[in-house]
């Protein structure tokens, strides 16, 4: 067993979107630091989350471009597409991003540890904890033997393990019938037939992108609409749409049980009406993701997750033990890499300087369903629960010239702003290339700033976000570009009106 | 229910906050006066609408306020007090019970996780749920950075007073607003405690381009690198307000706009002595004190009839041409000094108006503006007006144009003086006026015979009577 020499001020476990920022920003703010990562730099993020499934959601939109240029009078004889070069490429683009990562670690002088981190105890003197690295055991999948053992030494701890896909016990994953999104994003043959089961946030992503590809896709979800807790009127925007593509949507349904056959998998599955069998190549299962903790061995330092398998952890993000501190997944929902990257920052200031805690005010967030919706800030309802009186202006694609100029006229842009104050609360939006509009409200709202703020700042034309811009207008009822009938409101300029 | 600022004159949007008449808590009863606000030139009382009890007050003393601005609750006032929005309005106004307003406060989301956490002595002990959405009706706008040197100073921004644009009632807390706030709030309401600061401004100048400021142990308590003044240098520092300010910003606005030049002269006044005798008997009899003013008043008008252009503006248009603006009305402006500083009642139409009337009117003027009671409409309008310094000395002085009037004609005291008369020293009475007068539109010249109209209707008391109304 090999041990390290010299102590370190913090010491990350984990290497994805949370750890390695958290990482990087200790270094940077001179403390001597460390990361545990046995499996792949990057996390579930970069190497089987948001850029592989975005790298092949691109691709679904290019053949979706190239199917409707025949308006344009661009047509293509025989569209073909190789899956299989699909994924290399898409590999390719994973790869070059966690290279990325392993080369900033070392620039910023990040001492990289390769294997399973997990407690020991506190140190003899009290004033860290011992952390054991086991060389050869790969935490992602818990597999491996220990080849090696490594004790570190640090003075904090930051707990950033993330979380790992969620399964139904009775369909367990087998790569072959019942797939999770990892292996779906490896599959080499464009499946005829593929039902999913859970119309959350990343299987609707994967299964459009089947479905891109001319798979036959149901989706079976268990409450009453798509995309769950995000605005209504935006889902009903891509249920529309994936319905116009043929995709079968069961909703209020549950998978009863599921048999192999020669040619894939048989579903059984209740519907309000009715029993259902449907065939597919394989099933998709999608149901939510887990906080991993296993194999950290929390409890030799005293640190107890609750009910749900999370970390409780304050605003500063330390857990009950002090020195040891937890971010991203493994803290709670909802489970997106910003927000772990962001924890990762809060933490490592806090561990500089005290005082400092998570104070954001808005957590911006993006699904790349077709068309994309995004959003950030309060929705109608929250922001009446948090004491505002909130005021709706919004603006359809389809009075953008950009928009139509492209294709995608499809969707609209909400924004949500205080009455009284006029204070820009949040914003909703469903359309082309929305997440990377979601930006400019989450300053606006940072900021503090008016919906008449954002009606006066000049957006270039022609430009997606302009409809973000006639959004603020509308709040006054003032929009120039589409014509709606609504009371007009005081405005700093028009005080009579 | 929520007190608004009413409408406090015509064409009036804001005006500043001069001095709260009642305090929290306070019962006041209907039309009860609560709070002064001085608008371009008045100042008013305004009153209650209702009878109730003061709470929750929102502007401070010396903010600039609009119409419409809720400035206060008055509790039990009235049914409005009862309705879903005045109850909102509480949790909004009401300074924050002294939580850091970084803390995550009423949650929005549906996450349970992360909860029940609070053992630490270091740490803000709210529960931390990781869905984050902190935009709670009392956060104070303020930038992401501001709010990062707010906690690490221990300091919740509900505290600061803000000097940025008005977010609804609330303004903007600028990171110099913080700063100040730290360096003038010193010991009293931040003892020590967690992230108190050791280097004060010099800390924060740092602390946009760092990640953390550079903030010391928490032991050490706050402390300000202020000079210590000797005794013989020490000063008195007052805020620029109210009245002061506003004088202060319609003198620079004249004296950077109009190029003024001054025209002086002296004359023999032995007649208008006599006549003004005449006059203040007959007006003791009347009961209205009769001083020089009324008859320079009359005189001025007369003059500016020969003389239209002195009764004129200079006016810039929106498609940035400029017009002379010349008025068929005569309105004069009285310079009268108030304790708390110079304020210019109008006299409207002296034209249309007697010797006696103008006189009283005068009188009972400046009385209004000593006791600032003086109503906003009283003291609007002027198209030339006149400063009198005959009573404190001097020889002349060279007065600041009432902008946008283009001139302003000074007044002083009646004085025995040696003259040459015929070859002969003879013992005269004489009294000098200065004018000053916006070049751009009246040119010396016209000045000057502008002047002599003035003094051939002192100096000629039959010459005024000949324009008497």
């Amino acid at each position: 067993m090999a041990e390290t020499n010299s102590r370190f001020d913090v010491l990350v476990v984990g290497g994805g979107p949370g750890g390695y920022v958290a990482a990087i920003r200790a270094a940077q703010m001179g403390m001597k630091t460390a990361l545990v990562e046995g499996h792949k730099l990057g996390g579930e993020c970069l190497n089987y989350g948001c850029i592989p499934s975005k790298a092949l959601i691109s691709a679904g939109h290019l053949i979706d471009k190239i199917k409707g240029g025949e308006k344009m009078g661009i047509s293509v004889s025989s569209l073909e597409v190789d899956l299989a070069k699909l994924i290399d490429w898409k590999g390719g683009v994973v790869k070059t991003l966690t290279g990325g990562i392993g080369q900033l670690l070392k620039a910023n002088g990040v001492t990289h540890f390769k294997g399973q981190g997990s407690f020991v105890s506190k140190t003899k003197d009290a004033q860290g904890f011992v952390v054991q690295v086991d060389a050869g055991i790969d935490p992602y999948h818990g597999t491996g033997v220990s080849t090696d053992k490594t004790l570190i030494e640090s003075k904090n701890v930051i707990v950033a393990t993330g979380s790992t896909i969620a399964q139904i016990p009775s369909m367990p994953f087998d790569g072959k019938y019942i797939l999770h999104s990892r292996d779906a994003l490896e599959v080499k043959k464009i499946p005829k037939k593929v039902t999913l089961i859970g119309g959350g946030v990343i299987g609707l992503e994967i299964g459009s992108f089947f479905a891109k590809l001319g798979t036959e896709l149901t989706v079976v979800e268990a409450t009453g609409t798509l995309l769950p807790g995000t605005d209504k009127e935006c889902v009903d925007v891509v249920t529309k749409k994936l319905a116009k593509k043929g995709v079968k949507i069961h909703l209020s349904s549950k998978a009863l049980k599921f048999e192999k056959t020669a040619n894939g998998t048989i579903l059984e599955v209740q519907t309000p009406t009715e029993k259902l069998k449907i065939e597919s190549d394989w099933i998709l299962v999608a149901v939510g993701r887990r906080p991993r903790t296993q194999g950290l061995n929390l409890d030799s330092v005293g640190i107890k997750c609750n009910e749900q398998g999370f970390i409780p952890v304050n605003s500063r993000l330390e857990t009950a033990v002090k020195g040891i501190y937890a971010i991203g997944d493994v803290v709670g929902n909802p489970m997106l890499a910003h927000k772990a990257s962001k924890e990762g920052l809060v933490a490592v200031e806090g561990i500089k300087n005290p005082a400092v805690s998570m104070d954001i005010r808005a957590l911006p967030w993006a699904i790349f369903c077709d068309p994309e919706i995004a959003g950030v800030g309060h929705s109608e309802e929250s922001a009446k629960a948090a004491g505002w009186d909130p005021v709706v202006g919004k603006c359809p694609f389809a009075a953008n010239g950009r928009a139509l100029a492209s294709g995608e006229s499809d969707g609209f842009i909400k924004i949500i702003a205080d009455r009284k104050t006029d204070r820009v609360l949040g914003c909703h939006m469903v359309g082309p290339d929305v997440s990377n509009m979601v930006a400019e409200v989450a300053l606006a709202i940072e900021m503090g700033a008016t919906s008449e703020d954002l009606a006066r700042t000049v957006h270039a034309h022609p430009t997606l976000p302009e409809t973000l811009m006639e959004a603020a207008e509308s709040v006054h009822g003032l929009a120039v570009h589409f014509f709606e009938k609504k009371e007009r409101r005081v405005s700093h300029l028009h005080p009579s009106t | 229910m929520e007190f608004k600022l009413p409408e406090i004159g015509e064409g009036v949007q804001e005006g500043e906050l001069i001095k709260w008449l009642v305090k929290e808590g306070d019962l006041v009863t209907a039309d009860q006066a609560i709070l002064e606000v001085m608008t371009d030139k008045a100042t008013v009382e305004v009153p209650s609408p209702v009878a109730g009890k003061i709470s929750g007050i929102s502007a401070k003393e010396g903010q600039m306020i609009k119409v419409g601005q809720t400035l206060a609750l008055i509790e039990g006032g009235g049914a409005a007090a009862t309705e879903k929005v005045g109850g909102k309005a509480t949790s909004e106004i009401t300074p924050a019970t002294p939580v850091p307003t970084s803390a995550p406060a009423s949650n929005t989301t549906t996450s349970t996780s992360g909860n029940g956490n609070g053992s630490h002595s270091v740490v803000p002990s709210q529960p931390y749920t990781s869905a984050i959405d902190n935009l709670s009706a009392s956060s104070v706008p303020a930038a992401p950075i501001v709010r990062l040197m707010a906690q690490a100073a221990g300091v919740s921004l509900t505290q600061v007073p803000g000097s940025g644009p008005q977010v609804g009632n609330q303004s903007r807390v600028l990171e110099e607003d913080l700063i100040k706030f730290l360096n003038t709030a010193n010991s009293p309401s931040r003892s020590s405690g967690v992230g108190a600061v050791s280097a004060g401004a010099a800390t924060f100048g740092s602390a946009a381009a760092t990640p953390t400021p550079n903030v010391a142990k928490a032991t050490s308590s706050f402390t300000v690198p202020v000079r210590n003044f000797s005794q013989s240098e020490e000063v008195e520092r007052k805020p620029l307000r109210g009245l002061r300010r506003v004088i202060s910003n319609a003198m620079v606005k004249s004296k950077f706009t109009a190029p003024h030049y001054s025209y002086v002269d002296e004359f023999e006044c032995s007649s208008l002595v006599a006549l003004r005798e005449e006059a203040k008997k007959l007006g003791e009899k009347m009961g209205v004190k009769i001083t020089y003013l009324p008859l320079i008043v009359k005189a001025v008008v007369g003059a500016l009839r020969q003389f239209p252009i002195v009764n004129s503006s200079l006016v810039d248009l929106a498609d940035g041409t400029q017009e002379v603006v010349t008025k068929k009305f005569f309105h004069i402006g009285i310079a009268v000094a108030t304790p708390d500083g110079l304020v210019v009642p109008v006299i409207k139409n002296a034209d249309q108006k007697s010797l006696i009337e103008i006189a009283h009117e005068i009188n009972t003027l400046s009385d209004k503006v000593r006791a600032g009671k003086a109503t906003s409409e009283e003291l609007k309008g002027s198209t030339f007006s006149i400063t009198s310094m005959g009573n404190i000395g001097g020889l002349f002085a060279t007065p600041i144009i009432n902008y946008p009037e283009v001139g302003i004609m000074g007044v002083y005291k009646v004085q025995e003086k040696p003259l040459v008369q015929n070859g002969q020293i003879v013992i005269g009475k004489t009294m000098h006026i200065s004018l000053s007068l916006d070049h751009r539109v009246v040119d010396g010249a016209v000045g000057g015979y502008f002047a002599n109209a003035i003094i051939e209707r002192l100096q000629n008391p039959a010459r005024l009577m000949m324009e008497m109304i």
